[in-house]
C-alpha cells in the first residue's frame, strides 16, 4: 500500500471506520513502513491528550434552576392569558385605537386651544349701537346680535 | 420523552438527569464559557420541555436534543461575533465564583511546578481545539468529549457520514501539528 493513501486512511483506522481487508492492510503497512507508524502513532496520542483535564462540571443546582425558570414562565404565560380574558381582542385593535384616540385628542385641543372667533366689523358696529361692546367677549355670535338689533328697533 | 409527552411530568427528570452532563459538556467546548453553556443547556431544555406536545419521534432523542444544542451554540457564536469579547475576562463558575477562561482546575494534589505544567497543556488544547474551523471543532467535540458515533454526529450537524470522517481526518491532522510536539511519551 502506498504512504500517501495510507496516511489519508489512518483517522478512519483509528476510529475503527473501515472494512476488515482494508483495516489489515493497513496494519500491514504499519509494521513495515516506520514514517507512517509514527505518523499513526502521533495522531492517536494527539487525539489522546484531548481528554486531558479536569472533567467540566455540571451546577449542583442546575435541575432546580430549571424547574424555577420554568415556573417564572408558566406564572408569566398565566397573567398574560387574564389581561387577555378582560380584554379580549384589544391588541389586534391597537392600531385603530391609537389612531382614534390621536384624532379626539385634535379635535378637542383644536377647540380648546384656538383663540376665539375674530369679531367682525359688522358686529363691531351693531355690539356698539346695542351697547354690548363690553359684553362681547361673552356675546360673540351675529345671530344673536341681530336679534336684540331687531327687538330694541321695535 | 413519550411518557413526558403523555402526561407523566416526572419523566422530565429523568431526561435532565440523563443528558444535562452531556449537553452542558457540548455547550462548554463549543463557547469555552462555563456560564453560557449553562445558560444555554437550561434554554435546550426549556425548548425541549415546550416542544413536546408537538414532538415526533423521527430520530433518536439524543440526536433531537443535540441538533437544539448545536443551534443555540452556533446562535451566540455568532452574537459574540458582534460584541467585544476579551480571553483575559473572568468567567463566573456554577458556585458563582469568578475565575480565568481557563475552565479546567489544576489538580490540587500536584506541585505547583506540575500543577502549572498541566494548566499550561490544558490551555494549549483548548487553543488548539478553539482554533479549528467550526464544523471541524463540532465534529471533534461530539465524537471525542461527547462520544457520539459519525452517524449520530452526521444527524446533528445535518451532513453525510463521510462529511464527519473527512472533517475528523483534517482536524487530526491540524491538531497533531500544533500537539504533537507537547505529547507525552
Amino acid at each position: 500500500m502506498i504512504c500517501g493513501k495510507v496516511r489519508k486512511r489512518l483517522s478512519l483506522f483509528l476510529d475503527g471506520r473501515l472494512g476488515e481487508k482494508e483495516r489489515r492492510k493497513i496494519k500491514a503497512h504499519l509494521v513495515s513502513c516506520s514514517r507512517c507508524a509514527q505518523e499513526e502513532e502521533a495522531l492517536s496520542r494527539t487525539w489522546e491528550m484531548l481528554k486531558e483535564g479536569k472533567e467540566i462540571e455540571v451546577s449542583p443546582n442546575f435541575k432546580a434552576q430549571f424547574w424555577e425558570r420554568v415556573t417564572r414562565e408558566k406564572s408569566k404565560v398565566g397573567s398574560e392569558k387574564r389581561v387577555s380574558v378582560f380584554f379580549p381582542r384589544l391588541w389586534r385593535w391597537s392600531p385603530a385605537l391609537v389612531i382614534m384616540t390621536i384624532l379626539l385628542l385634535g379635535v378637542g385641543m383644536y377647540f380648546k386651544v384656538l383663540p376665539g372667533r375674530r369679531v367682525s366689523e359688522e358686529e363691531m358696529q351693531i355690539a356698539g349701537r346695542l351697547g354690548l361692546l363690553e359684553d362681547l367677549g361673552v356675546i360673540q355670535n351675529l345671530d344673536w346680535l341681530d336679534d336684540f338689533e331687531t327687538i330694541k328697533q321695535r | 420523552m413519550l411518557k413526558f409527552k403523555n402526561g407523566d411530568t416526572s419523566s422530565f427528570d429523568l431526561l435532565l438527569d440523563r443528558y444535562q452532563e452531556k449537553i452542558i459538556v457540548f455547550a462548554q467546548r463549543m463557547t469555552g464559557d462555563r456560564s453560557e453553556a449553562q445558560d444555554i443547556a437550561q434554554e435546550v431544555f426549556l425548548r425541549v420541555y415546550h416542544a413536546a406536545g408537538k414532538y415526533q419521534p423521527k430520530a433518536k432523542f439524543s440526536t433531537y436534543i443535540f441538533r437544539i444544542a448545536r443551534n443555540l451554540c452556533l446562535n451566540r457564536l455568532r452574537e459574540r461575533k458582534h460584541r467585544p469579547f476579551s480571553l483575559d475576562c473572568p468567567i463566573t463558575t456554577a458556585e458563582g465564583r469568578k475565575k480565568s477562561r481557563d475552565f479546567i482546575d489544576p489538580s490540587p494534589h500536584s506541585s505547583p511546578r506540575a500543577a502549572l505544567e498541566r494548566k499550561e497543556r490544558q490551555i494549549l488544547i483548548r487553543e488548539a481545539v478553539d482554533s479549528l474551523p467550526p464544523n471541524q471543532k463540532m465534529a471533534v467535540i461530539l465524537t471525542r468529549y461527547n462520544d457520539l458515533s459519525y452517524e449520530e454526529a452526521s444527524k446533528i450537524m445535518g451532513c453525510s457520514v463521510g462529511a464527519i470522517g473527512l472533517l475528523l481526518h483534517r482536524a487530526r491532522g491540524t491538531l497533531r501539528k500544533v500537539l504533537a510536539p507537547h505529547c507525552k511519551g
